[in-house]
């Protein structure tokens, strides 16, 4: 069969059926609101970040604040949690933080830490990444979506370098090691989301 | 102008243009009207399109915030509703290719709410049966099907529109109603 004989196979009882479709739904909350605070006041739109559109016409879109509310908060809740059992995992006693791992370790744990090492290089290289694809759309981003952006790095990072610093201290806890990687992959994953916007 | 039984305001193409005009000049309250008239059909399309209320709220709004930038190259020699749903039809499919990742992640909740609705608007008659297996059409295939069978929009047109070739609509046409044979035979 070829794409032309495809034409004519809709039967009279599914063409009744389609008839017989709504043409006009209304949706069940109020949408103008949304339109007219764009339309008026213009702080709402942004242009997207990639030209998809057939239309030579810059594609403008709403910042569904839920979307990024909900971005933002879980990156938080995130970074709190992990900051709560990164401070509950460093309440014993503090070595000295040299910027190296303390010497001593096992072989296992040498082979566990230059394994974190490059975990660790790895984010970071996404992460740059990340934030120069951002960088570079930052002018086509709402002046409120950047603060938010930039507010919740600053937790994340603030959480990060805490969280090194105590993995410095203390380079043979495994548990530290996993919540700075998950600390790390929250930073991502909010970074990816906020480019998906 | 006339109310229709949804609840939308018809207007003939006098007003509208008149409508548009004011709006194009920057009243908010003639694109208001022309948005009352044109809400069903467009969220509509959207709902159907998209199957997630969610998105499809979101792109109603996106259409008709995209439709108040353009309307100074709205010429007036085509109706605009006709015109609107152009617009609607174009923002839908090149805006929710972008999201397509972030749905895969809710598409059961979506689903969920998208039947409700459809529940709650056609007290669950043999329309309910359709919409809700159009619905779980693939994408594609849902895109062509609502497109062509519902609103009436030709091949060509949805291959502009979508950036496919005509054949390969053709065939996402043909793969959708066998799905909805199947469907609706299953369910019967």
């Amino acid at each position: 069969m070829t794409p032309d004989d495809l034409n004519d196979e809709l039967s009279p009882e599914m063409k009744k059926r389609i008839d017989t479709l709504p043409r006009e739904i209304q949706p069940e909350r109020d949408l103008w609101q949304g339109i007219e605070t764009a339309i008026s006041e213009g702080k709402i739109m942004r242009p997207e970040f990639t030209a998809e559109s057939s239309e030579s016409q810059p594609v403008t879109t709403v910042v569904n604040w839920r979307r990024v509310g909900l971005v933002a908060m879980a990156a938080m809740l995130l970074v709190a949690f992990s900051s709560g059992i990164t401070a509950y995992l460093v309440r014993s006693p503090a070595v000295p933080a040299t910027g190296m791992p303390a010497p001593g370790l096992t072989e296992f744990e040498t082979v566990a830490w230059e394994g974190f090492l490059d975990a660790e290089r790895s984010y970071q290289t996404i992460t740059d990444d990340l934030l120069a694809s951002l960088d570079a759309q930052r002018n086509q981003l709402a002046p409120e979506t950047i603060e938010i952006v930039e507010q919740n790095l600053r937790l994340i990072d603030e959480a990060i370098t805490e969280a090194r610093a105590a993995l410095e201290r203390d380079p043979a806890n495994g548990k530290l090691v996993g919540k700075l990687t998950d600390m790390y992959r929250t930073r991502v994953n909010f970074l990816e989301g906020m480019s998906r916007l | 102008m006339q109310a229709t039984l949804t609840g939308s305001i018809a207007l003939n193409r006098s007003e509208a243009a008149e409508l548009v005009t004011r709006a194009a000049a920057g009243d908010t309250s003639a694109f208001e009207e022309l948005y009352s008239a044109n809400l069903g059909r467009i969220y509509a399309l959207c709902l159907r399109m998209t199957a997630n209320v969610a998105e499809a709220e979101e792109l109603t709004q996106e259409a008709f915030i995209r439709a108040w930038q353009k309307l100074d190259t709205f010429r007036g020699t085509a109706n605009f509703s006709t015109w609107m749903h152009r617009v609607a039809a174009n923002v839908v499919l090149s805006r929710r290719r972008k999201l397509a990742r972030e749905r895969e992640r809710t598409v059961h909740q979506d689903d969920m709410s998208y039947h409700a609705s459809v529940g709650d608007r056609t007290n669950r008659g043999p329309t309910v049966d359709l919409d809700a297996a159009i619905a779980q059409l693939p994408e594609r295939a849902r895109e062509v099907f609502v497109l062509y069978d519902i609103e009436g929009y030709q091949h060509q047109e949805i291959a502009d529109l979508m950036g496919i070739a005509p054949g390969t609509c053709k065939a996402q046409l043909h793969r959708a109603r066998s799905l909805l044979r199947e469907a609706l035979n299953n369910d019967a």
